[in-house]
Formats: structure tokens, sequence, C-alpha cells
């Protein structure tokens, strides 16, 4: 067990740069109807912010953990690098398991590596319907919001300097990634990048962990806090065939138009 | 679904302990259908053919024949994961049951129209 809530004490600044990437693909091409061509013209609000190293305690636990252990996020204090992308940025999801989890996935003497996963979404723009009044409630008022399947990160520590090594916060880039809705319709569409970075001084490789899981098993770790189907054992379908024509089980097949494991849908 | 049945621990176990489980993505599935590995196109093919929008669930025998079919849209609204597991438990013993044609009021149980309902 090793307590890292204090482990930023002393941390410098850090400049996290933006990236984010025009939409690349699309299911209806909502985002080119040319009254929404505006509307879905994203770029990163602030291209380069720089944070207080203490802005970073967001991501650490309250209290001592041990490598593996998943520990919930204060949502109001994720957020705000969120709204580097966009001041929209909001975990109060309208639909969806909301949430923000971390996992210690490594520690050395010397580091620590912590990785996390956040479920947001950024309202772009607000419409009011017709009858709406000021003391009315929100179902009146339509919005237009761009909702990532989940973004991952990670943050580096060295611990004996409290110096952070490295940290990102990426949408992963899979074929579907995002779901758009522009004040009614809804759109699945791929964002090829939409990623927070700070150049990383300390490499992984360089690093002789003492207690370490694979990212995978952190990030199935953090999966499972958020879903509870996440507990059955899915499979690629290629695989899937291989394991059904090896056991003679049938395969059981959720076909959905959208990723069934994120809320890009 | 996956608020739902998905996520209820006797489907769970029922799931892993009798089928060999998968999700495919809609716009996926082309590609599987073209893969180069006959089974794997064989199964797609069948996903495909198959397919009721938006959530589907195909339940298919290792020789790819459809054992249960079962739009999520036609499962009944109320008892959603009990129908779930009667469902999963049929399959199990390689019933064939087809729900994507049935007209929505087939699938929900017949009222209970005994006084304490009335």
């Amino acid at each position: 067990m090793i307590d890292i809530s204090s482990a930023l004490k002393n941390s410098p600044s850090l400049k996290v740069h933006a990236h984010w990437y025009p939409i690349a693909d699309a299911t209806y091409n909502l985002h080119k109807k040319p009254e929404n061509i505006e509307l879905f013209d994203l770029s990163p609000n602030e291209p380069t912010r720089e944070y207080k190293g203490d802005a970073f305690n967001a991501f650490l636990p309250s209290s001592s953990v041990t490598v593996g252990d998943v520990w919930e996020l204060d949502l109001d204090a994720v957020i705000p690098f969120l709204s580097q992308f966009h001041p929209g940025a909001t975990g109060k999801l309208r639909h969806g398991q909301k949430g923000v989890f971390a996992c210690l996935r490594a520690l050395s003497p010397d580091y620590a590596d912590i990785r996390f996963r956040i479920h947001a979404e950024f309202t772009l723009a607000t419409r009011r319907k017709p009858g709406w009044k000021p003391d009315t409630h929100e179902h009146l008022i339509d919005e237009a919001r761009f909702i990532p399947s989940q973004f991952t990160g990670r943050l580096r520590i060295d611990l004996k300097t409290g110096v952070i090594c490295d940290f990102s916060l990426v949408l992963p880039p899979r074929n579907s990634n995002v779901d758009i809705n522009d004040f009614g319709y809804a759109d699945m569409v791929f964002v090829p990048r939409m990623e927070l970075l700070a150049t990383p001084t300390q490499t992984s490789e360089d690093i002789k962990w003492k207690d370490v899981i694979t990212p995978k098993e952190a990030r199935r770790r953090l999966e499972l806090k958020f879903y509870k189907f996440a507990e059955i054992d899915w499979l690629p379908l290629a695989a899937a065939v291989a394991e059904s024509e090896e056991t003679q089980r049938p395969i059981h097949a959720v076909l959905t138009w959208g990723p069934l494991d994120d809320e890009s849908c | 679904m996956r608020a739902g049945p998905l996520s209820n621990p006797e489907v769970i176990q029922t799931l892993n302990e009798n089928f060999v489980n998968t999700s495919v993505l809609l716009r996926d599935l082309s590609e599987l259908v073209n893969s180069d590995a006959a089974r794997v196109s064989l199964f797609a093919k069948t996903l495909k053919d198959h397919f009721v929008y938006p959530v589907d669930i195909q339940v298919l025998s290792p020789k790819a024949e459809v054992i249960i079919h079962q739009p999520d849209s036609k499962l009944p609204r109320d008892n959603r994961t009990q129908a779930y597991l009667t469902l999963l438990r049929c399959a199990a013993k390689g019933e064939v049951i087809d729900r994507s044609e049935k007209k929505r009021e087939e699938l929900i149980p017949e009222l209970d129209l005994s006084s304490s309902n009335l």
C-alpha cells in the first residue's frame, strides 16, 4: 500500500497541448448538412494551456492504494481539463453511464503510473423550444451535443520530485467513436484524434517497475467499474468462431449499430 | 440491453457457462463477410442476413445455424431479463426460436386479470 495523495505537493506547472481533428467519417453525414457545418467545425478551445501542478491532484487517490486498485475521481475536478477542448464540457450525461475512475497501474520506488477513464460530453449549443419560459423545465431546451465514446488517459509521476513525467487524455480512435446530436437528429461519427498531451520526459521503458499490471488489465478493471455487462466473456467474432468450433458451444451474438462497451451510441 | 438483461448476474453466469459471446458492430459486418477465413465469413453472413435494426440478438450453432433470433425491440417490455434468461435456457438446449417476425403483442405475457389486479 502507498499513499500518493500528496505526491504533487511541489509539482511545477505543466503545459498541455490539445489536438482535435475534424470528423473523418459518419453514418449519415449529419455534420455536412449546411446548417450544421459551423456547429461541428470543432477545434480546441485552448490549443495550449498551462496547468498548475496541483491541478493533477484530480487524478490521485485520496487514501492509500496498491497496484491494481481502482478509485472514483471527482468529476468537478476533472471536467476543467476537458474544457480545454470546449467550454461546454460536462460530466452530466443525458443518457448512459456517467463517471470517472482511475487505476494505479504500476509502481516503483521512484515512479507511479495511473490510468483513468472518463465519460463526459460537450454541449455545443442550446436552443429554446416553442413554449419555453424562464421558469420552465429543461426539457424545453434542445441541445446540440458531441458525445465521445470515452476518454482514456495516463499520468506518470516522479514520486521523489513531484514532477509529472507524462500526461495524456485521449479519445480512443476506433472507427465509431463519437455520437453527435444536432437538436434532435443523431449520427455516429469517427474522429481520428482528440487528445490532450504533455510532452513526456520519461518513457515507461526507462523505468523498472516493482509492482505492475498490464495496460490491458488496467483498462479491464476500469471498464468493470462502468459496466456490469463487462463481466460477460466477450470475444471478437473471429475468436468466437474458433472457440465455438473447439468447444461446440453456440455463439451468442449481440449486433449493434453503435459500440456496446462505450458511450458513443 | 446492456443496463438490463446483460447486467443481470444470472444472465451473465448463463452466458459465460453455456455460450461463446461476441458483440459485433453492424458497420464491421461487411468486412467480416469478406474475411479470408471461410468460417468467419459464414458466421458474419448469417448474422448480417438476419440483422434487425438497431440491436439484434442471435444465437448460432457451431455450424452457423440460427438457433435464436431475438431483436431487442421485440423483447417484452416487462420482465425483459426473465424473458432473456428463458430464451438462453432454450438455446442452450438447442431449441429453435425466431422472434423476428412476431408482433409485439404476441411476446407480452398474458395479463393476469385476477381480482387483485382489477
